[in-house]
């Protein structure tokens, strides 16, 4: 019985720190992310990013063309959303958005880590992935 | 005696008419016999001349009864037999299209569909364009197009140029919803005072107008597979307007307007989505869904029914202390959305195990996938 309830403690504090495992660091972030698309983004060590070949209709519902490709740069920072989560937050003159974290593992929060954004509603789970070259 | 008598005239007969018959024809008369039998004979086109049967030798030009065999359309019939006797490969049925004139034809009745389309002839086919269009069922061109008040299904157009170069008085895509409008004649009744125009010629049902529609209502189409699969709202839908007052939408004006004050433009657009995975999600579900026990006094109704949802903005104007902001949201609503759990729903290893196996299953019908746009613009005073 006591071992029982021992390995469900161990299981529940396993479980939590899988939650809340999994912060990356800004050091972690800088390099060069490119998505399946051949999008492009490097994050510099200045905080100052470049990006390439960005899908526009991934940023912005509203644009008619659909295969419209931009490059821009600006500042980035690790901050948290809205809700307390932890995002890298890509700021430039005509788009900003949070690149939000995943990693590996079954939730998803070790590293090495990807950066994305939702496609659309995020419910249909479609990522906008950039992966650390 | 009198026997060998009979026999000599006979042979005599005889001799006298074959030699009469010889002789006495000219040999223009021999040509024209000739014609006249050859004129008999159906392989003439392919060189060869059988032994044709003839009652006058050609004298006279005789003719054939071949009306046992008709064509109709493709098919040579056997009027006797009741028998289909061969298919013909020259596509004579609407020879007005093939440009062919030795191929004719003509209409058996006039148009049975005539009173759907009172500006046109009931004798006409395709609008008398048959180079742009067809009509393989035969009943009326196929889209949704409107002439003189009333829509059809046209397949040959895919655009409103398209609709207008034809001569159209309006299009719209399929899936669309049509306000007040009536299905031969009649009115819908309960609120549904629109027409959904679906995916063919048959997929016509009364439906609730984007403006009034609930998210209840909304849920509901989806859930039974009936009605519109896709609807798009704008400012001033009930809808719409539920939406606008979500905490989430509320928190991203005040960052658009912190992002003015930091010096953001005219063009400057952002992704805001509204999510529900991870660990922070579980306080949104609770707060979303907690409309189901509260009768809506908590959370937002909108909310409870998209979940998550997509959303971009953009600034289209800022002038005397006020920022125009186009907001854009987009939301699915599929059995995988509505079923998974918090946090594990989310991930990767749910997604694509559990979660792919359900939407397929659900990949039409009740359940199946329905997507509604938000499309609405706000005035927002800079502090």
């Amino acid at each position: 019985m006591k071992l029982a309830k021992g390995l469900w403690i161990i299981g529940i504090m396993l479980m939590m720190k899988s939650c809340v495992n999994g912060q990356p660091q800004e050091q972690d972030l800088i390099g060069t992310w490119k998505s399946d698309d051949g999008a492009k983004i490097e994050i510099k060590e200045n905080f100052t990013f470049v990006a390439e070949q960005i899908a526009v209709s991934n940023l912005d519902f509203t644009t008619e063309n659909q295969d419209l490709r931009v490059d821009f740069m600006g500042k980035w920072e690790i901050t948290t959303d809205m809700y307390n989560k932890k995002v890298v937050k890509i700021n430039s003159n005509k788009y900003t958005f949070n690149f939000y974290i995943s990693g590996q593992g079954m939730l998803g929060n070790n590293p090495p880590w990807d950066l994305y954004i939702w496609i659309g509603d995020p419910d249909d789970l479609n990522m906008y992935r950039f992966v650390k070259q | 005696m009198k026997k060998y008598i009979l026999l000599f005239t006979l042979f005599l007969s005889f001799g006298l008419s074959f030699a009469q018959t010889k002789d006495s024809l000219s040999v223009e008369e021999q040509e024209k016999r000739k014609r006249n039998i050859e004129a008999g004979n159906p392989f003439k086109k392919f060189g060869y001349t059988p032994k044709i049967a003839t009652l006058s030798k050609g004298k006279y030009l005789e003719w054939h009864d071949l009306d046992s065999i008709v064509r109709i359309g493709s098919y040579s019939f056997h009027v006797k037999k009741k028998d289909i006797t061969g298919y013909n490969t020259d596509e004579d049925k609407n020879s007005e299209s093939t440009l062919r004139p030795e191929l004719t034809s003509r209409w058996l009745s006039p148009d049975p569909l005539a009173e759907e389309f009172p500006s046109w002839s009931p004798y006409n086919f395709v609008y008398n364009n048959p180079i742009r269009y067809t009509d393989p069922t035969g009943l009326a061109p196929e889209d949704w197009v409107k002439k003189d008040g009333k829509w059809t299904w046209d397949e040959n157009i895919t655009s409103a140029e398209q609709a207008k170069a034809a001569g159209y008085d309006d299009y719209r895509a399929p899936g669309s919803i049509i306000d007040n409008a009536m299905i031969n004649g009649k009115t819908g009744s309960g609120g549904k005072t629109s027409v959904y125009l679906g995916q063919n010629s048959n997929d016509v049902s009364f439906t609730y107008p984007n403006s009034t529609v609930t998210p209840f209502q909304v849920g509901t189409e989806w859930l039974s597979g009936n009605g519109p699969r896709n609807r798009e709202f704008t400012n001033g839908d009930f809808f719409t307007e539920l939406l606008k007052t979500h905490d989430h939408i509320e928190g991203v004006r005040g960052n658009i307007l912190a992002e003015i004050a930091n010096g953001a433009e005219v063009g400057k657009t952002g992704s805001a989505p509204y999510g529900l995975g991870g660990v922070q999600g579980v306080g949104k579900y609770v707060k979303d869904y907690s409309t189901l026990a509260t009768a809506g006094q908590t959370g937002n109704l909108a909310v409870t029914y998209l979940g998550s949802y997509g959303l971009t903005w953009n600034i289209t104007g800022i002038s005397n202390g006020t920022a125009t902001v186009q907001f854009t949201a987009t939301n699915s609503s599929t059995m995988q959305s509505a079923s998974r759990p918090p946090i594990l729903g989310y991930t990767p290893l749910w997604q694509n195990t559990m979660g792919s196996a359900i939407n397929n299953y659900f990949s039409s019908g009740w359940g199946s996938r329905t997507t509604q746009t938000f499309n609405w613009t706000e005035t927002l005073k800079i502090n």
